[in-house]
């Protein structure tokens, strides 16, 4: 049964891919996130210099031969900085995208099954954050947490919890009534079975939606704040610390502040329209028709 | 002669995905001036289609009209581009439209009298005040009481059957030569449906405008229908005068159809006879019969030869797309006359349910600040008992409290009052962990198979889940053999269990809910209207596995729905609601010869036969006014103020439940004196 399980399983894979990709665009969307994944699992083998090693000699040094993008304020090898910065945007985009997905996919589950006081008090939670702006929001988890990678995850994921909760919980409430679960419970399933069992895999797709939008989203948001001072700390590479330290040199050596800007541009470009894609064919009316 | 409406060769595919689906293959058909014609054909036989492509209202892409010439009276439809100033003339003005679904085909932001005026001012061309005037008329003319009044007030302020009303009123706005109603009354109650198809065929036979209903309806068409088209696959397979294609059907679909659904006049033992479905429609290859994979009379020729013409037969003008000569279909149905009886287990003396004084109120808020709340009483003290093995038939109009009273037995309502009382044990107050125990002893098999099933399980896991939940297996390899042994209990292959609901057809979608049901054991199911959803030929399948599983399990099945032929032929004990409340209840036999309350009457009256011979002869009573809401529920008896019988007593006193002999309990102060 499970040989018969698992083909089946696979035959679904290779239709969902053949609707995904049979836009051209998605295609396009997907080569960019992909190729950007790579360059961040293989930063090490590519990248053609030390990102941490510095050379003053070639203090602002122009581009060459030697160094396709020249080098920043300290001498290091912009390029290879680049590449190394793949790695910080990529994983904390990711990490803080899912601790907020996380968190905010069981919120949203539980206020919207559990219903009356619970769900009262978790949206107003959510509301009261959602009403502070981004950025405040962020500046004063910033405080508490203080700064470095780890803390921005925990800041970027907090601050974004509210959509994730808000949007499960309304799937959640379309959901709970409908009359496949009215035949679990008269089944006599009980409350976590119904939850995860049954309404979580039909609330996903939405969720795998904003997932995907979201990741572009946070690497913007972790620019902005590494532009603030809330980032990574030096020496470690990240594209927003990049801007942040380029963007004064931007008429003297614009490449130094447009390299990772046009990196950033490019990643939050595949991911949404990635996401895009997933969107077009998770979505429920066109189920069926594949 | 000349035809008001000719249709020639008419063809109309979709395009969707690179593949092209012929909806409408190579129709003709014609109506005459005054004449009332209908259609006839399960879900995606292109009835609809058809109608739409004459007013070229089909949305192109993806639709396209291939072929076909359209005559109105001298004028070739199709000549005019589809939102040109001719075609728009056309539509309202000489081809009115009335729609299926009365609550989302008026425009809920514009007052009726503004929607109706519409029409007027634009096909009639008079002004403003002239049109209010006529609109006035049109309401009052299709039974809109206070129609002046009522003018301004928004679609959403009138029930179901008032909207249909409205809707009819806007199409013969226009003083159009042809109605066409597309499923007119599909959506609505039996006794609103009387009331809606009375109105139309008075009012065309008053301004000598020709009407054509398109349904699946039979007893309508052997009601009110002249002529008939049966459709099937996107063509029409048999054509001609309605009594004459009752009294004779000579293609094998509309005799499927005729012997597929239960009549009011059945006896009780005649087993239902379901035509054969493939999992899907057949596309039509345009090579053989379209109907040839579920044709029981099919031979060598249906193979050999391509798609059969349509053939005069017998009578003048009857028309049938078969191979076969009538004699010869008649010759082979007399060679299989098997198993078309019933034999019926005679149910057991102890009651498995007793419904002791059940009320539902539900508690409804007037603002979202204001603490206070009324209650509504969706169900009012009601009791009955079901014995064991037997079959109890629920039966009413919408919004009678039926399914309410099945969700408080199922508890998926909870705070009901009174006694349920089942295999002695009063569920009503049972703990949530007590009850979840006892829970697999009662199942409940749902209204829309579509919705019943969660679309990201597999068909295995969905019906295996309450053998995991109860853990009524001890081991992998029991499961795996119990969920084949359902599949193939509910004449599912095995081989289909992991494929997702929607994979499944709606016939097949049903049979996996009974399956779920089946897992756990049950002793009683709650069936909540299991077959309203389905095709005709569908339901007589499901119809027969419900009554094979009675027979096979020794189930008791708690049956509810509105249909009061299906509910005939199901059912031993039958109770009939009315706004919450039981008004009358007896065996099924005594019931249907006997029907004593004067809602149970009317409603027994409302169910058209199909066939045209018996419905010439009928007694027709159609009740005035609608089902009133529960919350202005009438003082005294529930149905006073429709009753043709109505006394001063019963505007004032609540009647009491009186036995009346062979079981037969009736609540109706008339019969008391």
């Amino acid at each position: 049964m499970n040989k018969r399980g698992t083909s089946h399983f696979m035959s679904g894979i290779t239709r969902f891919l053949k609707r995904l990709f049979g836009r051209r665009i998605v295609i396009f969307g997907t080569v960019l996130v992909v190729l950007f994944v790579m360059t961040a699992l293989l930063a090490p083998y590519i990248s053609p210099h030390n990102p941490y090693k510095q050379n003053l000699a070639l203090s602002f040094a122009k581009p060459s031969a030697e160094h396709i993008l020249g080098n920043d304020e300290l001498g290091r090898d912009i390029l290879s900085r680049l590449i190394y910065g793949t790695r910080t945007s990529l994983s904390i985009g990711f990490i803080a995208v899912m601790i907020a997905a996380g968190c905010g996919i069981i919120l949203g589950l539980v206020a919207g099954y559990v219903g009356g006081v619970v769900n009262s008090v978790i949206s107003r939670i959510m509301d009261a954050l959602l009403s502070i702006p981004a950025i405040m929001l962020s500046l004063g988890l910033g405080i508490i947490f203080g700064s470095g990678m780890a803390s921005l995850m925990v800041i970027l994921g907090l601050s974004t919890i509210p959509t994730y909760t808000r949007l499960m919980c309304a799937q959640v409430l379309a959901i709970r009534n409908s009359d496949y679960i009215n035949a679990e419970r008269v089944l006599g399933a009980g409350s976590i079975r119904i939850m995860f069992s049954h309404i979580l895999p039909n609330c996903l797709s939405p969720i795998i939606v904003l997932f995907t939008m979201n990741i572009g989203g946070t690497i913007l948001a972790e620019a902005s704040l590494s532009f603030l001072g809330l980032g990574v700390k030096a020496p470690m590479a990240s594209w927003g610390a990049m801007v942040n330290e380029g963007y004064s040199r931007l008429i003297t050596n614009p490449v130094f502040a447009l390299a990772p800007g046009v990196c950033i541009m490019l990643l939050v470009l595949g991911f949404n329209i990635l996401g895009d894609g997933l969107r077009d064919i998770l979505d429920p009316r066109l189920r069926g028709s594949i | 002669m000349k035809h008001l409406l000719q249709v020639n060769n008419l063809s109309v595919s979709f395009r969707i995905d690179d593949s092209v689906t012929k909806a409408v293959n190579d129709v003709s058909y014609y109506i005459d001036q005054g004449e009332t014609i209908s259609f006839v054909g399960e879900s995606g036989s292109g009835k609809s289609v058809s109608q739409l492509a004459v007013l070229q209202l089909i949305s192109t892409p993806p639709g396209s009209i291939d072929n076909g010439c359209v005559m109105l009276e001298d004028e070739e439809v199709f000549k005019y581009s589809a939102n040109g100033p001719e075609m728009r003339k056309i539509r309202g003005g000489k081809i009115g439209m009335v729609f299926q679904e009365p609550m989302t085909s008026l425009n809920p932001v514009k007052t009726i009298g503004s929607q109706l005026m519409e029409p007027i001012l634009i096909h009639t061309g008079v002004k403003d005040k002239e049109a209010r005037k006529r609109a006035i008329s049109l309401l009052s003319q299709v039974g809109i009481p206070d129609a002046e009044k009522r003018m301004g007030d928004y679609p959403h302020q009138f029930s179901g059957g008032m909207r249909q009303r409205i809707m009819v009123a806007i199409a013969i706005a226009g003083n159009p030569k042809l109605i066409i109603a597309d499923e007119p009354t599909t959506a609505l109650d039996v006794t609103t449906q009387a009331q809606i198809l009375e109105l139309l065929k008075t009012v065309s036979e008053k301004n000598g405008t020709s009407l054509l209903i398109v349904t699946h309806n039979l007893g309508i068409v052997a009601r009110y229908a002249q002529r008939i088209y049966v459709m099937y696959a996107g063509r029409i397979v048999e054509s001609g005068l309605s009594r004459d294609i009752f009294a004779h059907p000579s293609h094998p679909y509309t005799r499927g159809l005729l012997n597929a659904i239960p009549r009011l006049d059945d006896s009780k033992e005649r087993k239902l006879q379901p035509i054969d479905a493939p999992a899907k429609m057949p596309l039509d290859d345009g090579k053989r019969c379209p109907f040839l994979p579920r044709c029981k009379y099919k031979c060598d020729m249906c193979f050999s030869q391509g798609i059969p013409d349509l053939t005069e037969s017998v009578e003048n003008g009857h028309f049938a797309a078969c191979r076969l000569s009538r004699e010869e279909l008649d010759q082979i149905d007399k060679n299989s006359q098997d198993s078309t009886r019933i034999d019926r287990r005679e149910p057991l003396k102890d009651n498995i349910l007793e419904i002791n004084n059940l009320s539902v109120h539900f508690p409804i808020k007037h603002s979202v600040l204001s603490s206070k709340s009324t209650k509504l009483t969706a169900v009012d003290k009601v009791s009955f008992k079901v014995r064991r093995g037997e079959t109890f038939g629920l039966v009413g109009e919408s919004g009678c409290g039926k399914t309410t009273v099945a969700r408080s037995i199922v508890r998926l309502i909870n705070d009901s009052e009174g006694e349920i009382k089942f295999n002695n044990l009063d569920f009503n107050v049972l703990k949530s962990s007590e009850l979840r125990r006892q829970r697999h002893k009662i199942q409940m098999i749902f209204q829309d198979p579509y919705s019943s099933l969660d679309p990201r399980k597999s068909a295995g896991s969905l019906v295996g889940e309450p053998l995991k939940i109860h853990k009524l297996i001890s081991s992998g390899q029991e499961y795996d053999r119990r969920v084949d042994e359902l599949f193939t209990l509910v004449g599912l292959s095995p081989s289909l269990k992991n494929r997702v609901a929607h994979e499944f057809s709606g016939g097949q979608r049903q049979r996996l809910g009974i399956a779920r049901a089946l897992a756990s054991n049950p002793d009683l199911i709650v069936c909540d209207e299991p077959i309203s959803a389905l095709d005709v030929s569908i339901q007589a399948q499901i119809i027969n596995l419900l009554e094979d599983l009675q027979q096979e399990l020794g189930l008791t099945y708690l049956f509810i729905a509105h249909d009061l032929s299906v509910v005939k032929h199901i059912s031993d004990t039958i109770a009939v609601m009315y706004l919450g409340k039981i008004v009358e209840s007896a065996p099924c036999e005594e019931l249907y010869a006997n029907p004593m309350h004067p809602y149970t009457q009317a409603l027994l009256a409302a169910v058209p036969i199909p066939d045209p011979e018996i419905e010439l002869t009928r007694e027709k009573i159609i009740l005035p006014g609608e089902v009133k809401s529960l919350m202005n529920r009438p003082a005294g008896c529930c149905f006073s103020d429709r009753c043709p019988y109505t006394m001063d007593i019963c505007r004032k006193q609540v009647p009491l439940v009186k036995n009346y002999g062979n079981e037969h309990y009736v609540a109706c102060h008339k019969l008391e004196q």
